[in-house]
């Protein structure tokens, strides 16, 4: 897990880029399914990293922390229909 | 609240030791309420463009995805100045944590600023909340989060005030984590919203 900031928003912004880019190359399935995963992994980044929620034991840790994954997998299995 | 970082580096977010949220439990019961309703309008944007397959594509030709990703990047850059503005804060430099929640509202208006002309284009062209369901719906989600990140503005020049007046101190940080928190939840939902509104086809 990174916890510095500038890395994460580096790394935030490089999985942007790299979405965007890709999405301009290609319209396949598995084009979407990368992009979502890159949504799941900065979602994670975001909840883990700048809201501070690493190492808490809560259940709100891991709502946040799921919250992306979870709705990119619902996302992924509505789109691809 | 975490325990003050003060023996970590000036960029490095600190594991949590206790149970204790960062800022306001009632900010983190506001957060889930938004991400839900959010969460259900990704779901029913995503079922509806499943219907309506070639309408969405038509629409999602219309818009701009250059400005879509224009305004990602403001917004998450606009986020690591607000994280490293708390720590900042946490490490008894306040003047520099100021510094660097403006930062965040000047990236925070480049997306407005994008976002405002993205509007006009579209209005121009003659699409609106009354057009086709794509546009709806784009609107919709975009207006709501566009509000979001304006208030959260308001929430950063206040607290960036106040930290230039050291209202916050590393002993008094809950409401600066919690705004802080307010503005990670408006970054969170555009990560979702940027790629299925403007990305994947």
């Amino acid at each position: 897990m990174i916890t510095s900031v500038p890395l994460i928003s580096v790394s935030l912004i490089l999985m942007t880029i790299g979405s965007y880019a890709l999405a301009e190359q290609s319209t396949a399935p598995w084009a979407s399914a990368v992009i979502l995963l890159f949504v799941a992994i900065k979602g994670y980044l975001i909840a883990d990293g700048f809201m501070e929620l690493r190492g808490h034991k809560r259940m709100l840790r891991y709502a946040m922390a799921l919250y992306c994954p979870l709705l990119s997998l619902l996302i992924w299995l509505i789109v691809k229909q | 609240m975490n325990s003050p970082s003060l023996d970590a580096t000036a960029t490095e977010i600190p594991l949590a030791s206790g149970k204790l949220l960062p800022g306001d439990f009632a900010v983190w019961m506001l957060i889930l309420i938004e991400i839900s309703t959010f969460g259900l309008m990704f779901i029913a944007f995503s079922g509806m463009r499943t219907y309506e397959r070639e309408l969405f594509l038509a629409g999602q030709a219309v818009i701009h995805p250059l400005a879509g990703l224009i305004n990602t990047v403001a917004l998450l850059a606009a986020s690591g100045f607000v994280a490293q503005g708390v720590l900042d804060n946490r490490n008894n430099k306040q003047q520099r944590a100021a510094i660097m929640l403006f930062a965040g509202m000047a990236m925070a208006s480049v997306y407005v600023i994008v976002k405002l002309w993205e509007y006009w284009q579209l209005g121009s062209a003659g699409y609106g909340l009354n057009g086709d369901h794509f546009f709806m719906a784009y609107f919709l989600l975009t207006g709501f989060h566009f509000m979001h990140v304006v208030m959260g503005m308001i929430f950063l020049a206040v607290m960036a005030r106040k930290l230039l007046r050291k209202a916050y101190g590393p002993n008094n940080q809950a409401g600066l984590e919690s705004g802080a928190c307010y503005w990670h939840m408006i970054d969170l939902i555009w990560v979702v919203l940027f790629p299925i509104v403007y990305v994947i086809r």
